[in-house]
């Protein structure tokens, strides 16, 4: 008994001095800019609410993953997002949206007090991630609701790729909100084609 | 030239008769001498031979194993042999002539051997010299040749200052010699023998306390477990106590009075004080008396453990005693079945004297409660926990009941919780919907439709009479009354709307949770694949890395 109490700790303690620490770097989606500080008129603008954009589960973790084969992904232990992707993912999309065209104003619900909204928008990402291809990818499906005639919603599937020119998770980043720009592009033509 | 006559005389010979003991034998007897005075002084100079029994002779050498005292030899072992039972060993050793008056009745001998605890590490030299018997004298008393040596070192040197007392615990944790009893993180004392009494199934430790840390033991000092974690789930939420490192390891004990308590009287000798399982524990006033009740709930009793709070007006006066007692000839198979919930009320938290007298004064009250209208009710008393409490409250609907008994003790009534009640009432209103006749309401509603015109006829006449009534000055001011109340209704609901802040506080509460579970889940991951990888470093595979497309 008084052996067992005091190999365990030690044991621990030697187990923890032996193992060698990760090297841990975290991503941010969006990087701070002065043109997102400009302060946004609210007037004479058509409003466009992100309800809500969800992720695949397995973009819900920290880790960002990396698609090794057709079928296989790696989740990394070292490079991770600094924040969870479905709070940053409607913000960088909000933001994307405003700096892309000037007769929206995009709110971020929950996030921005939301006055009665022309339209609402609902994103499902399946796919946002590197792959061993060279490429990054995202892939999903979002539904615009012009709430003054719900006939004209639409729902629209998205595919985007960008060829990756560097190595690394740094570019591969970069050119992961390439994509989000692409889908908030994408967003705002059928906003404009539903008018 | 002499005659024949002279030759034939013969002169007679003078005989000397020879010694009978030649010069030459002193030389042997002096050596027996000497060696007979060297024999007696070695005899004379020899100190006493004494017998120490022991369990075993393990690590002990006849002519080698030296006896010390203080790392001083004083004897050396000289013969070892199986005791008459053969379930022990008398050792012989011969100890030096000038400490033989040492050797006093009740002196302790013990085999020092190299032992690593984790108080610390102790007789490495013996790994070098060999082990060796130490020897602890008595101070006084009469002289013996015989001991009981001890199969392990004491913990207290003979004649040490201090106080020995004896612990005992409440729960289930246990303690072990050698454990060490700390006062502010000092260690002022230490366990030194466990004993497991059978009669009463308990288990009592023998503790050392040194001076003068043992004039801090008082008639109110308390002792509390002050080992490791302390992790505590309770109706009142999650509390988590750290000890230091070292306890973290090992047990400990520590000891103070009771918040807001006088120091009290000195303890004598051998005192029993009770171990409680947490530092918080010996701030709760312990109480001898108590009442007990039933309490036959209809609903569930899944968050209601035993040690739960009866609480009355929010004021705790008594604990849930148990909660699985099922009758006799009766069984949970049977639905209508009310579960029995036997509690007990302590007359000292009513703030009567906890003595037998107030027990009959508390009763009698109790009574007159009950016959007035008091209830038990179970509440919900954390939700996210699930843990339940009982409250003691008044409800004039109960008042005037019979005093029922269960078991030869009085029942308290039991009433509805009212969040039980609400979702009753929830469940009974989605049950009626649910039995709502829809296809036939469409069916009327088609009937309905046809008699489109007969009903805007009435419509038109109940606006009419519609005018009249609000016209009237009183009912104006029932419409008036009911406008408020629905501006009221309207500004509660707005508290829990989307933009509400209280709706804000929840999501992010939200978010923090689940970010905090992805969190975990890696870890987790790792946990269940290779469970010593918490231990010993687990070989990761080197991730791949975004690459640039092949041109």
């Amino acid at each position: 008994m008084k052996f067992n109490r005091l190999v365990i700790p030690l044991c621990l303690a030697i187990g923890a001095c032996a193992s060698e620490p990760l090297s841990i770097s975290y991503y941010l989606l969006s990087t701070p800019s002065s043109e997102q500080a400009r302060t946004q008129s609210m007037t004479e603008k058509k409003t466009l609410v992100i309800e809500d954009v969800e992720m695949a589960a397995y973009l819900r973790q920290s880790g960002i993953a990396m698609q090794t084969s057709g079928s296989q992904l790696q989740i990394s232990k070292q490079h991770l997002w600094a924040e969870n992707l479905e709070l940053s993912v409607p913000k960088y999309l909000a933001t994307a949206m405003q700096s892309q065209s000037t007769n929206y104003q995009v709110y971020v619900r929950n996030l921005d007090y939301v006055p009665s909204a022309r339209f609402s928008l609902r994103v499902h990402i399946d796919n946002l991630q590197a792959t061993d291809q060279g490429e990054v990818v995202s892939s999903g499906r979002y539904q615009l609701i012009d709430n003054e005639d719900t006939n004209h919603s639409i729902a629209v599937d998205f595919y985007f790729e960008r060829d990756l020119q560097e190595d690394g998770y740094s570019h591969a980043v970069a050119k992961i909100r390439e994509l989000l720009n692409d889908i908030a592009a994408d967003v705002i033509s059928t906003a404009e084609n539903l008018n | 030239m002499m005659s024949e006559n002279e030759s034939s005389k013969a002169t007679p010979a003078n005989i000397t008769p020879e010694k009978r003991v030649s010069g030459l034998w002193l030389i042997p007897l002096l050596t027996v001498a000497v060696g007979a005075w060297m024999i007696y002084d070695n005899w004379a100079s020899q100190g006493p031979l004494i017998t120490i029994e022991f369990e075993t002779a393990e690590g002990l050498e006849a002519g080698k194993t030296l006896i010390k005292t203080r790392e001083v030899q004083v004897g050396l072992v000289e013969d070892i042999t199986l005791n008459a039972n053969l379930d022990g060993v008398l050792v012989s050793a011969r100890i030096n002539r000038e400490f033989r008056d040492l050797l006093v009745e009740g002196s302790r001998f013990w085999v020092v051997q190299p032992e690593v605890t984790l108080s610390g590490v102790t007789g490495l030299g013996t790994l070098i010299s060999g082990q060796y018997i130490r020897f602890s004298p008595e101070q006084d008393g009469q002289l013996s040749d015989y001991f009981k040596g001890l199969e392990q070192p004491p913990l207290t040197p003979l004649g040490t200052p201090g106080l020995r007392v004896t612990l005992t615990n409440i729960g289930d944790y246990t303690f072990t010699r050698g454990d060490r009893i700390e006062y502010y993180g000092i260690t002022v004392g230490t366990i030194e023998d466990v004993e497991f009494n059978f009669e009463e199934n308990q288990v009592y430790y023998n503790a050392f306390i040194q001076a003068p840390y043992h004039e801090l033991i008082t008639s109110n000092t308390r002792f509390w477990k002050a080992s490791g974690i302390h992790a505590e789930f309770n109706g009142a939420g999650f509390t988590l106590d750290i000890g230091s490192v070292r306890t973290l390891i090992s047990e400990g004990i520590s000891f103070s009075i009771p918040d807001g308590q006088f120091q009290g009287d000195t303890a004598t000798e051998s005192a029993l004080y009770y171990i409680y399982p947490s530092r918080a524990a010996i701030n709760e006033q312990l109480y001898i008396y108590s009442l007990r009740y039933w309490v036959m709930v209809n609903s569930g009793i899944g968050g209601l453990s035993v040690g739960a709070p009866v609480s009355h007006r929010g004021v705790q006066i008594g604990k849930v005693l148990r909660t699985d007692y099922i009758p006799e000839g009766q069984t949970l198979l049977n639905k209508d079945m009310p579960i029995p919930v036997l509690i007990e009320i302590n007359p000292g938290r009513l703030g009567l004297p906890d003595t037998e007298q107030s027990l009959q004064r508390a009763s009698a009250d109790i009574n007159n409660w009950i016959s007035e209208g008091l209830i038990a009710t179970i509440r919900t008393q954390n939700f996210i926990l699930g843990q339940q409490s009982i409250d003691l409250a008044y409800d004039e609907s109960f008042a005037n009941t019979e005093l029922q008994t269960f078991t030869d003790l009085v029942v308290i009534p039991t009433g509805e919780d009212t969040l039980q009640k609400f979702a009753d009432g929830i469940e009974r209103l989605i049950t009626k919907i649910n039995e709502l006749p829809i296809e036939e309401l469409m069916a009327d509603l088609q009937d309905l439709l046809t008699e489109g015109s007969d009903t805007l006829a009435a419509v038109q006449e109940l606006s009419a009479t519609g005018n009249e009534f609000f016209n009237n000055s009183r009912n104006a001011e029932l419409v008036e009354q009911t406008t408020q109340t629905m501006r009221s209704f309207e500004q509660l609901a707005s508290g829990f709307s989307s933009e509400s802040q209280t709706n804000q506080e929840i999501l992010k509460l939200m978010q923090s949770l689940t970010g905090l579970v992805e969190e975990f889940r890696p870890l987790v991951n790792d946990i269940k694949n290779t469970p010593n990888s918490l231990v010993f470093p687990v070989q990761t595979e080197d991730e791949l890395t975004p690459a640039r497309k092949a041109q």
